[in-house]
């Protein structure tokens, strides 16, 4: 261990017990649920193309950078993010920052905690053969999962009847906790040690079912393992030449490797200075890349197309993972203890990343606050209580989850891993950076890496978030069809025109059976609205290419900040948000005034 | 499944395992004296986070 160590003295016990507790936390629902989906909807194999590129532009090096950054400021006595960030950044700014690297881990781990609640309770329903009596429909297991995570109304699982969520999230959340509160080598790497091999055992289980499948419905020869491997693996290579193809690719790398969560940085601060961080970078990346490739790749979507065809390709992370795969399992033979192991398994990838997720916070609160573990634990667990009770109250649809996932989970991750690699490439510097990453190396980083943390990859972030917050922020029209040579009114009563209706019925939209449409004064223009008016689909008169006039019908692809005025539980959870980021902010202010008169800083 | 999709598939999947193969080869083969000083057991590592409880 190096001579200047943080106040707690922990430290990880061997290098493989780093590497699988890095890799852990990397491996989560999006190795095997979210990938899959991602590559089939953007060209299948010719999505590995940007895939892979983004994963050497972007998602290596900046591993690299964090397990550097981790080290260094672990060797300066600092553990936890608001220490890191300032003594390589003796600035103000840098330590703010920091506390957005304890607000991330810790409002993620409120949702994520939910969600492996739910992974555990479908093994378990498997286990008992709860799944028994359910039909194999597609709507059935949709039913049952609304059910289950009471996505119908807000309060529903607290109702009598519906406890066993409860029950199960509960003991969940205090498995987490003992695991944190036994420490670092004790608890996190003795559980990733037998995890992470135990998780691999399982997948490898699932993978050979699926590989052995063959044609299992002889009255549907055309849903057989090579077609289903297709769906995935067959490359669309005009997808290249889009850029939302390149723009999901480097998502995936992003968030698929834990970059800008504020994890890596803390478990690598746990290493001492001749501990190796360039190989060990290298090794959990690669590992991820294994579970996400060689396994989510070949299970997820193959086994979903046998049995249900190409419409499986286009569900998304949860549709494909709680409502397709158990559909599957339901006229898979062995489909009972296959079900049971697979959702064991994804339960498995996400208590490895949860642990993670409250070590960063844990952290700070022993160092930044001087509290003990005993008391640190305690006060993580009645906040992170607190805000996994949310999630759970406000069910209905998920919004409270979906909400915390978009602005926490995707566009704060954005900007930590922003101000991060300008942090290594620009505030620690890359010579610095180069000398402190070889440091006990057990291999040569290419020095082309070092220009690219600097220059590559903040340009190649700035860009892909950008485009993000193009996508995701801003409401648009989208056009579904133009209809010349009819008579549309320029207003209209409560009706929708049936030449209308037919045109969105054509294009599979839907019109809510409770919806109003309203008018812009003065404008050839009216839309559609929900009964939140919300609009859905707005329609104009208008010109098209060919200089011909008449109606254009969009539909209304509406920004997430626009969504929060029409939903009052999105804008209780931005405020929950924003309290949390407060309350964190303050505590790293008390930290690092502490921190100064100690002279540590 | 085209055979184009057969060769990004085989591509993909060896490219992957050829690395984390390469990169768990090197670590499990660290030099005795590296091994010696950083792979203990972890129950022989005194962390001290919960003796000094309160």
């Amino acid at each position: 261990m190096s001579d200047e160590k943080g106040p707690q003295g922990e430290q990880w016990g061997s290098q493989l017990g780093v590497i699988l507790a890095v890799a852990g936390s990397a491996v989560g629902l999006g190795n095997f649920l979210r990938f899959p989906g991602q590559a089939a909807q953007n060209g299948g194999g010719a999505f590995m193309l940007p895939y892979f590129a983004a994963l050497l532009i972007l998602g290596i090096p900046m591993c690299w950078a964090e397990w550097t950054m981790g080290r260094y400021g672990g060797g300066k006595g600092f553990n936890s993010a608001p220490g890191i960030f300032s003594v390589i950044w003796p600035s103000k700014i840098a330590r703010y920052f920091g506390s957005l690297a304890l607000l991330i881990p810790l409002v993620i781990y409120m949702y994520y905690v939910l969600i492996e609640a739910w992974c555990l309770g479908y093994a378990y329903d498997y286990l008992v053969g709860n799944f028994n009596n359910i039909e194999p429909t597609p709507a059935a297991y949709t039913a049952y999962f609304d059910n289950f995570v009471g996505k119908n109304a807000d309060g529903f699982i607290y109702e009598g009847g519906n406890n066993e969520l409860v029950g199960i999230l509960a003991f969940v959340f205090i498995l987490n906790f003992i695991l944190i509160y036994r420490g670092i080598s004790k608890g996190i790497e003795k559980f990733c040690n037998v995890a992470m091999p135990l998780m691999a055992v399982c997948a490898i289980c699932v993978l050979i079912r699926v590989l052995t499948l063959g044609t299992p419905d002889p009255a549907h020869p055309e849903n057989k393992l090579v077609n289903g491997l297709g769906s995935m693996w067959n490359p669309n290579p005009e997808f290249l030449w889009k850029p939302d193809t390149w723009l999901a690719a480097a998502g995936q790398i992003f968030f698929s490797i834990s970059a800008g969560f504020g994890i890596i940085i803390n478990y690598a601060s746990y290493l001492k200075k001749k501990d190796d961080v360039a190989l060990s970078s290298l090794t959990a990346c690669s590992v991820n890349e294994f579970f996400e490739v060689c396994l989510g790749g070949m299970i997820t979507l193959p086994a979903a197309f046998i049995f249900l065809g190409a419409s499986a390709t286009m569900m998304g992370t949860f549709g494909l993972g709680f409502n397709a795969l158990p559909n599957v399992f339901a006229v898979m033979p062995g489909g009972r203890f296959f079900g049971f192991v697979w959702f064991f398994m994804l339960f498995l990838a996400a208590i490895t990343s949860s642990l993670s997720m409250l070590q960063p916070v844990i952290a700070f609160f022993e160092e930044g606050l001087g509290l003990k573990r005993h008391a640190s634990v305690t006060f993580l667990g009645l906040i992170a209580a607190f805000g996994t009770g949310f999630c759970v109250y406000f069910s209905k649809g998920t919004v409270a989850l979906d909400t915390m996932d978009f602005w926490v989970g995707t566009f704060l991750i954005y900007v930590l891993a922003m101000f991060q690699t300008l942090l290594y490439g620009w505030g620690l510097g890359i010579e610095k950076g180069e000398e402190e990453m070889h440091h006990g190396a057990h291999l040569r980083v290419p020095r082309l890496v070092q220009f690219m943390l600097k220059y590559v990859s903040p340009l190649f972030l700035f860009v892909i978030f950008g485009m993000f917050c193009w996508q995701s922020l801003v409401s648009k029209d989208v056009e579904i069809a133009f209809l010349t040579g009819v008579e549309i009114p320029q207003v209209v009563d409560n009706t929708v025109p049936e030449n209308v209706m037919s045109v969105l019925n054509d294009n599979k939209q839907t019109v809510p059976t409770t919806f109003s449409i309203t008018t812009e004064e003065g404008e050839p223009y009216w839309m559609i609205r929900d009964e939140t008016t919300k609009p859905l689909y707005t329609f104009e008169i208008a010109e098209n290419a060919e200089g011909q006039t008449g109606l254009r019908v969009n539909r209304f692809s509406i920004g997430t900040v626009q969504a929060l005025a029409y939903n009052r539980v999105a804008m209780m959870s931005i405020g929950f948000i924003i309290i949390v980021g407060i309350f964190m902010s303050i505590l790293t202010n008390i930290a690092c005034r502490r921190w100064e008169r100690e002279g540590r800083l | 499944m085209t055979s184009s999709g057969w060769m990004i598939m085989i591509a993909s999947v060896c490219g992957v395992l050829g690395l984390v193969s390469f990169c768990m080869y090197r670590v499990l083969t660290l030099p005795p004296s590296e091994v010696g000083d950083s792979m203990k057991a972890p129950l022989d590592i005194d962390t001290g986070d919960t003796q000094d409880a309160d």
